[in-house]
Order: structure tokens, then sequence, then C-alpha cells
């Protein structure tokens, strides 16, 4: 976070996108939003395209994105990259390092984004006295594998136009759970080589697999802006089912 | 960085490329283009029994500077 001014946020609570989907999920004692509500006080933005934290690092500080996209990736020996998960709004980018030390990946800012910084003793303290918060960052790291398992999925076993519809299905849905939709649209301010990263295939095809989409009408993506006119449509085509996301289980 | 058009046959149609990616150079464009052209043939199979498939790049002056194309064919052995 070299070079980003820290500056001092009130986040108001309903703002709070971890708060928001934290309580999609499950029941939060006031005394626990308090504590969420202070940790995302010092927030910071970052440049799009800057490293938030690289494959080999120990830097001990856990990332939570505000505001913004950020991707986990991995650099092959070749150059290419492939883009594992994309951290919206709400998510935490690295809470594993609290616990494995290093990182075995890197997480990159996709545009301008607010990132909150957390040192390590602070998550060891959250675990050490708010128990109902360590449930929510267990939570938050079996949600994440969840999605892993679903990209390996998609990546492996979908062909390309409903990989690729199963993909924007997911970011509404998580996006919706954030309050970051806006109608029926969402911004994502991937570069059309980020997508093809993300979904494993070809520019080419990529570019291929996205103007046959937008000729069914099911999905476009154009200028940053995913518009899904029928989401239940364009979710049968691409066999989607949010429950690995498990938003919404509050009870 | 160069804008090159990458038009596709896939046996049952062909599409020009209204978007084009941003390239290097002619060498990473056939290279893209020779991997959009396996992608597609691994997407398009096994449906049919021929199909011819190819890739022409296109600058954004309309030259076409390289094509790449690949015929598959499969046969039923023993049934008449």
């Amino acid at each position: 976070l070299k070079g980003g001014a820290v500056i001092e946020m009130d986040v108001k609570q309903q703002d709070n996108a971890l708060i928001r989907k934290l309580q999609s999920a499950m029941r939060l004692e006031d005394e626990d939003v308090a504590r969420l509500t202070e940790l995302c006080r010092e927030a910071a933005f970052v440049e799009g395209g800057r490293d938030l934290i690289g494959e080999g690092d120990a830097t001990g500080n856990v990332h939570l994105v505000l505001e913004g996209m950020a991707c986990r990736y991995k650099i092959l020996p070749d150059g290419k990259r492939s883009i594992v998960a994309l951290l919206v709004p709400g998510d935490f980018c690295d809470l594993n390092i609290a616990i494995l030390g290093r990182m075995d990946h890197s997480i990159a800012t996709i545009e301008r984004s607010l990132i909150v910084r957390i040192p390590r003793h602070v998550i060891d303290n959250l675990i050490e006295e708010y128990p109902r918060l360590t449930r929510a960052l267990w939570w938050c790291s079996l949600v994440d594998e969840a999605t892993l398992r679903e990209w390996l999925v998609n990546v492996g076993r979908r062909p390309a136009a409903r990989r690729m519809a199963h993909f924007f299905c997911e970011l509404y849905k998580r996006l919706e759970a954030v309050g970051r939709l806006e109608g029926n649209t969402y911004h994502l301010p991937l570069s059309q080589g980020q997508l093809a990263d993300v979904v494993g295939m070809s520019g080419v095809h990529t570019n291929r697999t996205l103007q046959e989409l937008r000729r069914t009408g099911l999905v476009s993506f154009e200028r940053n802006t995913v518009s899904i006119p029928g989401f239940e449509q364009l979710a049968r085509f691409a066999e989607f089912d949010p429950g690995y996301l498990h938003l919404g289980e509050a009870s | 960085m160069t804008r090159y058009y990458f038009d596709v046959i896939d046996g049952l149609r062909s599409g020009s490329d209204p978007d084009g990616l941003e390239l290097a150079n002619d060498e990473d464009a056939r290279i893209e283009a020779i991997k959009g052209l396996v992608d597609i043939v691994a997407d398009s199979l096994p449906d049919g029994a021929t199909r011819e498939f190819s890739v022409s790049v296109r600058t954004s002056a309309g030259v076409q500077i390289f094509e790449a194309e690949i015929a598959f064919t499969s046969r039923w052995l023993g049934k008449d």
C-alpha cells in the first residue's frame, strides 16, 4: 500500500460491504458489528494494477476490499497469468496469511480500490476474544474454498458460453449481497485479456463467446458493464446454483 | 500495441470479428490465432463427423496477414 494516503473512514454500517455480506449469512451481535466497523476505520485507496501482496511475501497484514475489485493470481514460468479468484467489496484477500505465514499466490488491485490493511496481531486478537467473529472469518475462508471449487469445475468442465455465463451469474449474486448492483447491471473493470485469464480461454475464443452471449440476449459485457436482462434465464442457461456462495443463510 | 481482428469459420457459420484484440506484434497475433483455433475446435466437437475450422488474422487496415486451419474428419468403421 505504498503511496496510498491513509484516510480516516467512518464507513456507515449499512455501507460496509463486509458487514453486509456477513449479516446476509449469519447473525451478528451489536458488539461484533462495532468491532468490524472499528476494524475498517483506517482504509486507503490503492491504484489499479498494483500488487497488494506477492507470492512468497510474509508481511503479516491481512487485506480487506471495501470498494473496488482485486484478484488472486498466479504467474506461470512463461509469463502467462491465471486469475483464480476475484475479490469484491467485503472480501478478505489473504486471511490465510494470518495462519500460514507466506503467500503461495499474489493479489493485485484491478481498479482503484479502497483497501483495509489489518495487522496480524489484530486478527489474533479477534480470534482470542470474539468467537462469533472467529466463526465469521472461518465462514469467509470456507466460502472462498467453495467458490474456488466451483471455478475449478467451471474452467475444467463447462463449455465456453456456459462457463462465461456462470461467471457472470456468480458475480451478480456476490455483488447483490453487498448492494453493488445497479438495476440489472454491474460494473466489471476487467479488460478482455483479464477476462480470458479468469475463464482460462484464449482471447479469440473469449471475444467470440462474448459475442455469442450478446446475440442470445442473455448477457452482455461492454464498456466494463455487465447487463443481465433476466437473471433467472441466464442462471438456467449457465446451470448456475448459488448454493456454494452460502449467502442468505442467516437464521 | 496493435489491434488485430480474428475472423473465425467454425464449419457451421463464419463470423467477422467486430472487437479485435490489442497485441504487441504479428507474432503474438499468430500465436493468439492458433490458440483460439484450438479452443474453438475443442469447444465445438464432437458435433459433426466432418468439420473445417479456420481463423484468419486481419489488421485494422483490412489486410489479412495470417490464416490457420484445422480439418476434422471422423468415420465409423465396419458400420454400414
